[in-house]
């Protein structure tokens, strides 16, 4: 037991045999007139009070200061009970392929140069990959193709991927897509479309 | 129906004051000094009725919980999607139980259609209550957890929060056809070629591909694209020592949609049958799990081997439906490695999600074990993310035959049985 | 998802603010005005369920219904007063009516203990007031038991509150809780009826002429053993 606690213990215990005794004595009061003279500290008390209302009164003062703390000691928020779990729900689990619809998102805003580059190096590697086997070349090749964008004609796909030889996308379409969202993600999510169709194809084949 | 028994219960020793009843005594207060001040006896009555609920919590024991739980389920053996009710009896096996508040432990996997599995009631000794709810049911197995136990005294002045855990669990088979082929003896016949060059291994000849046949005996075709299969036969002589070892890493918790089951529920699925098919033509199988924690069988035969397998299988929490939480450490795949003889045949099951186990896998391959992997596919489109899964996945997938390992593409719309058994259809037709 | 407060005990709230309001008025004009902006929270109680689960139009005309009730009843008791300081001891009574129905019906996600303490302290005044102000003799016992009748229901206030916005939280406003909370109640209103009972006893013996020593220490000792009481 912590000292904390054997001092509230020993204050408790304090107070209900004050308390125990107090009443004891204003019991036998009661029914012994006689016990009561020999506590001539209150007849002392209420002269100086003045009268004996404001005895009594001043007793209650003090019972009301108390319940004041204890009123705030016994407020709504100090009450407490377990929580229990939420039973209806499920736990699901992710699709292949959430993480980078998340990361997407968190690259979308101005400030995250590193999300972006991430989400375009898996966009990249893919489309090599893909390309690659499709035109049944090397990888540096595929790199090559897809680097200065010849790798596919949708302007988004090769600008979003391309490197510096790649054709940027025109002015007025760059525009257009700003204000309709993110370019970064209409890119991304173009230039993925596009490495999926491609892919698509060159399985069937 | 179906009634599960369980036993008997936990005493949990959690208990707290909820200091509900705190305010009383500063109400008693008030009202005894304006009382006084008023010289109003009246008032000074009410006080006592403050002073009552000042000492009703100390008139008011602690509880302590002893419960049993049983549920019954309207469903034994549920096909996918379909309603499961649910029926769960709380029996007080203890002292009275004044304020009870019960959660049931629904299995975090399935989700619940009507009703509610929460209940809150009243015991005496020996008194039960039961309550009812539907769940739907998805394919695989799904455990039920421990119930969440609220219990109070009558002022509520102390609470104690245990559980109450009763064994339930709703199994349900991937498809019609699994539970048919479990019924019956699978007869699987199949014209067979053979394979150019190889792994050392002399082939003698063909024959027609009998129940019971060893899969390790069967060669994959690399080359092919999905799982047609051929047939071999090796000399005697050779032991086949097989080891299934199933992805449950974090990463491996995918599944195609939210009510599906995830990649590792199917990987333990395709575990399952394959020990069983493997063990039926004497090979020795033994189980491996990389994921939340260690799980080590080594290979070895017979009916008590078969069973240890199973209750992994069905019951280790390295391979319970829900994900772990947190990664691996990076020695499991080195302790793995260790355990491994160079006689060991490997079998993976994974979804292949990540580059990471396709990596594992190679390495093992090139360090002279014959590898292949069975990987169900859960991937899906619907978004540019998804669509990019499944490219990788592709790419993983030729990179790995590439190394001459083959790799079973399990669409898991199609059992497995049916998969490997493809070939039949293929070549004698 | 629904973890409301449970319906009964928190209806029972909402009665028993009523009833103790109503049980300290004085004239019964104005206790049926009590009584009626008493239903009219009902109703807005029942109104918010409803909102909530089944048609949120019936729900929302229920509540206003209920609302409006509840100030035509304020209203009524207010205007056919005889006398304002009577309408004005009943005031805190209603707010704290008020006050419950807001916190289990609920105003706001899984309802508000904090609502519903507020609520409690100003249905305490009720009979407080009201035993100040009248019953400086109080003659019968009809009188008393309405003033310790009030004072019961004002701790119902709490402790049935406190429980629906508790049991709300732990299993939900859907789950099946009727022996739980009536159990519950029960205890609670039998603690009340033994002290009132006790009180009405205790003030048979509390005819005039104590020494004043005897009165100050019984005090004392009340005021220390309601401290140990506390917590």
């Amino acid at each position: 037991m912590s000292k904390l606690t054997v001092l509230r213990l020993t204050l408790k215990a304090l107070v209900f045999v004050l308390g125990a005794a107090a009443a004891a004595v204003g019991l036998a009061a009661f029914f012994m007139p006689g016990l009561a003279d020999s506590f001539s500290f209150v007849r002392r008390l209420e002269a100086t009070l003045g009268n004996d209302y404001l005895l009594v009164a001043s007793v209650s003062a003090v019972a009301l200061l108390l319940g004041l703390v204890f009123a705030f000691r016994g407020r709504a928020g100090t009450v407490q009970q377990a929580e229990t779990p939420d039973a209806e729900g499920v736990e699901s689990v992710p699709a292949p392929g959430d993480d980078f619809d998340e990361l997407v998102g968190e690259a979308k805003g101005w400030r995250s140069r590193e999300k972006k580059e991430e989400v375009r190096e898996r966009v990249r590697e893919a489309a090599v990959d893909v390309v690659a086997s499709e035109e049944n070349c090397s990888r540096p090749e595929a790199e090559r193709y897809v680097d200065t964008g010849t790798w596919t004609a949708d302007r988004y796909a090769s600008s979003f991927l391309g490197g510096r030889d790649a054709p940027q996308l025109p002015l007025l379409t760059r525009l257009r897509v700003a204000y309709g969202g993110s370019p970064f993600e209409t890119a991304a999510t173009r230039a993925v479309e596009e490495v999926y169709e491609r892919a698509k194809e060159d399985e069937d084949v | 129906m179906s009634e599960q028994d369980t036993d008997a219960d936990t005493d949990g020793r959690d208990s707290y004051p909820t200091r509900r009843w705190r305010g009383m005594t500063a109400l008693a207060l008030f009202a005894g000094g304006a009382g006084v001040l008023a010289d109003r006896p009246l008032i000074l009555l009410t006080a006592a009725v403050w002073v009552g609920y000042s000492a009703y919590p100390r008139l008011t024991g602690g509880t302590s919980v002893d419960l049993t739980v049983e549920r019954e389920l309207s469903e034994t053996a549920p096909t996918h999607g379909d309603t499961v009710e649910v029926e769960t009896t709380i029996r007080n096996e203890g002292g009275t139980l004044s304020d009870l508040r019960f959660v049931d432990g629904v299995p975090p996997t399935l989700s619940v259609e009507s009703g509610t599995p929460k209940h809150a009631t009243s015991l005496r000794p020996g008194g039960s209550t039961t309550f009812s709810y539907e769940v739907v049911a998805k394919r695989g197995r799904h455990s039920f957890v421990p119930a969440t136990v609220v219990a109070r005294n009558l002022s509520g002045s102390v609470e104690v929060d245990t559980t109450a855990f009763g064994e339930t669990v709703i199994e349900c088979a991937a498809d019609i056809d699994d539970i048919e082929l479990r019924k019956q003896a699978s007869q699987y016949t199949g014209r067979v070629l053979t394979d150019e060059g190889g792994s050392g291994v002399e082939f003698h000849g063909t024959r027609e591909y009998q129940a019971g046949d060893s899969i390790s005996r069967i060669d994959w075709n690399r080359r092919a694209r999905t799982g047609e299969l051929i047939t071999l036969e090796f000399r005697e002589e050779r032991s086949a020592k097989v080891l299934l070892v199933i992805d449950a890493r974090p990463e491996a918790y995918v599944a195609s949609a939210d009510d599906e089951p995830s990649a590792v529920t199917y990987s333990v699925f395709a575990a399952d049958q394959l020990f069983k098919s493997l063990l039926a033509s004497r090979d020795s199988v033994g189980l491996a799990v990389v994921g939340r924690e260690d799980v080590w069988l080594p290979p070895s035969t017979g009916d008590e081997h078969r069973t240890r397998a199973r209750e992994i299988l069905t019951k280790h929490p390295a391979l319970v439906p829900s994900p772990p939480r947190r990664n691996p450490d990076e020695d499991q795949f080195r302790r793995l490695r260790k355990r491994i003889d160079s006689s060991t045949q490997v079998i993976v099951l994974s979804p292949l999600a990540d580059d990471r186990m396709a990596e594992k896998a190679r390495r093992i391959d090139a360090r002279g074990n014959a590898v292949s992997v069975v990987s169900p596919d859960v991937t899906t489109d619907g978004s540019p993310g998804r669509e990019l899964a499944q490219v990788e996945r592709e790419r993983r997938l030729s990179e790995l035959r590439q190394a001459d390992i083959p790799v079973v593409d399990w669409d898991v719309e199609v059992p497995l049985a049916k998969v490997l058994a493809h070939t039949r259809e293929q070549w004698s037709g | 998802m629904s973890r409301r407060p449970t319906f009964l005990s928190g209806l029972l709230a909402v009665v028993a603010a009523t009833a103790a309001t109503a049980a300290v008025a004085e004239t019964v004009v104005m206790a049926a005005g009590v009584a009626a902006a008493g239903v009219g929270f009902v109703v807005v109680v029942a109104g918010a369920t409803l909102a909530r689960s089944r048609s949120r139009v019936l729900g929302a005309v229920f509540v206003l219904a209920g609302l409006g009730a509840a100030a035509g009843g304020a209203a009524a008791g207010a205007v056919f007063a005889d006398d304002t300081l009577q309408a004005a001891i009943l005031a805190p009574g209603l707010v704290g009516a008020f006050f419950v129905t807001l916190g289990v019906a609920p105003l706001r996600g899984t309802g508000s203990r904090r609502l519903i303490k507020v609520a409690s302290w100003l249905v305490f005044l009720g009979p407080v007031l009201s035993a100040g102000m009248k019953y400086t003799e109080p003659t019968n016992i009809i009188d008393m038991a309405r003033v310790l009748g009030a004072t019961v229901a004002a701790a119902l206030v709490w402790d049935l509150g406190e429980n629906s916005v508790s049991l709300g939280r732990h299993v939900g406003r859907k789950a099946t809780t009727f022996w739980n909370e009536t159990v519950h109640g029960v205890g609670s209103v039998l603690v009340g009826a033994v002290s009132a009972g006790g009180a009405y006893v205790a003030f048979g013996f509390g005819t005039g002429g104590q020494p004043l020593e005897g009165v100050f220490f019984l005090l004392i000792a009340i005021v220390l053993l309601v401290a140990f009481l506390h917590s």
